[in-house]
């Protein structure tokens, strides 16, 4: 590919335009990214997600704000490299800057895809969010991961708790919440285990879904129990005011038929089942042909998008608003 | 021993250019350390793959939409000025009332993002929504006519500027 990728860079800090650079660069970013989401998400062996998305979509939705130039025709990887703490001397360091440039972005772009699936999961990472901006916490990313830990924590430099002994950790460290919550996992990791004190965010926020989520069957404690019904009625209300759209705005002002009106509403009661078991996972269109069966693209395009997207940007949003954390 | 995730990377891309002490390290717990080298190699070997053109072109027309996407304005909403020509203020009160708070609205073509300005008599809290309340994790701001920038911020908390500055405009890039 000629140019060395410092050199690359150089030539587009100069000039961004400059289009043998530009896609030499677009070209090696997408295969790191391609690469990564491969194996962090998509393994063939252990997947953490199982959507249908094509993973060359994923990450070029991913790379592309490194090529887009902000107002001063500065591109995204150049104020990326500007921002970049340590110097940049050999072509060795330009290679380190781009791959974690680019796993970062990764990262970032698949949690936001995850939110977009599943408003629990949103809610539990906001909540995070605000936990860890609001006391003595920051989040630092290692190899792409972003891990929660203590404010004067400046670098990851040590064994990280693997994902298996995460799930492992006891039960009481994941009741508490907020502060009390990444404080007394970030103890734990210190003082019982020979771990780095970093919490791993993403599996935080699944654990602590999972906590909600717990199957009765598995606890006898009435907590459980409660937890469960609480969780089954945020889906019941929610489903409820899905229902009443449905047939109060649309059947009964003749805008659907009663087979189109119950044929989305099972829709819905699927796509609830896919958000308490770790998020929608597939489109609206193959929601919506499991009950329509002769559906085609055409017909769902025209006449049933955008009453579904509607219907369910309000019952994610009901979700997260009746989850409390 | 403190292992980075550049030693790791270094390890697999540049083990000639890795301290002795940490490759040796490394070798020999290799299995703490396997999923990291794993992606470290597996990018390795891929990295130089050329990339089918019309796969760049695709990219390329994304970055033109994104560009359109990513880069907003903001600009003022004219306050309705309340008249209160009827009363009198009084001298005695003129330094109260420029303690008071005034509230300025920011708003883009698309009604996208808000931004409100509290303006207290030293500073300016800039507090930035998003249109569903969602947090935005990564964005670059920049305070016109001043050209105060702020990079890589999130909106979780509120911005505050002192001492004060005059407003027109709000820049805000997304990433």
């Amino acid at each position: 590919m000629g140019n060395s990728i410092k050199q690359k860079i150089h030539i587009l800090s100069r000039n961004p335009n400059d289009r043998k650079s530009l896609n030499d660069l677009i070209g090696m970013s997408l295969n790191i990214a391609v690469t990564y989401l491969k194996i962090k998400f998509f393994s063939d062996i252990n997947p953490k997600l199982k959507w249908q998305d094509n993973i060359e979509e994923i990450a070029m939705d991913a790379i592309v704000p490194l090529f887009v130039s902000n107002r001063d025709g500065k591109l995204g990887i150049i104020k990326a490299l500007e921002n970049w703490k340590s110097e940049i001397t050999s072509d060795s360091d330009s290679y380190f800057f781009l791959n974690r440039v680019i796993w970062k972005r990764v990262e970032q772009t698949v949690i936001i895809k995850i939110k977009q699936r599943d408003p629990i999961f949103a809610r539990i990472h906001k909540n995070l969010s605000t936990c860890i901006a609001t006391h003595n916490f920051k989040k630092l990313s290692y190899l792409g991961t972003v891990y929660i830990v203590h404010k004067n924590t400046d670098e990851i430099n040590g064994k990280l708790i693997p994902d298996d002994e995460f799930e492992n950790l006891p039960g009481y460290l994941f009741e508490k919440k907020q502060f009390k919550l990444c404080n007394g996992i970030l103890d734990y990791l210190v003082t019982e285990t020979e771990y780095f004190p970093a919490i791993p965010m993403n599996r935080l926020v699944v654990k602590i879904k999972q906590q909600y989520f717990r199957n009765s069957e598995s606890n006898s404690l009435s907590a459980v129990t409660k937890t469960n019904e609480y969780i089954d009625d945020i889906f019941t209300l929610s489903l409820q005011k899905i229902n009443d759209k449905i047939y109060n705005s649309y059947y009964s002002k003749g805008k659907l038929t009663k087979d189109e009106s119950d044929a989305i509403y099972k829709s819905f009661e699927i796509m609830a089942k896919e958000i308490s078991n770790g998020g929608l996972n597939s489109s609206l269109y193959d929601y919506l042909q499991i009950n329509m069966k002769d559906l085609t693209k055409e017909k769902f395009y025209t006449d049933y998008h955008g009453i579904m997207n509607y219907l369910l940007i309000g019952f994610k949003k009901n979700i997260s608003k009746l989850f409390e954390i | 021993m403190l292992i980075t995730e550049k030693d790791i990377f270094f390890y697999v891309f540049y083990p000639d250019k890795l301290d002795k002490d940490k490759k040796s390290f490394i070798e020999e717990n290799q299995k703490d350390f396997d999923e990291q080298i794993y992606i470290c190699k597996n990018i390795q070997s891929s990295i130089n793959k050329d990339v089918d053109p019309e796969i760049i072109s695709e990219i390329e027309k994304k970055i033109k939409e994104k560009q359109n996407l990513m880069n907003i304005e903001l600009f003022k909403v004219e306050n309705k000025k309340q008249m209160y020509s009827e009363y009198l203020t009084l001298a005695a009160d003129s330094q109260i009332e420029e303690e008071k708070l005034k509230v300025d609205t920011f708003i883009d073509a698309n009604s996208e993002y808000i931004i409100k300005v509290i303006n207290t008599a030293k500073e300016n809290n800039i507090f930035i929504f998003e249109k569903n309340n969602d947090l935005i994790e990564d964005f670059d701001l920049k305070i016109l006519p001043s050209g105060i920038e702020y990079e890589h911020i999130n909106n979780q908390k509120p911005l505050i500027i002192s001492p004060k500055v005059n407003i027109d405009k709000i820049l805000i890039t997304i990433k």
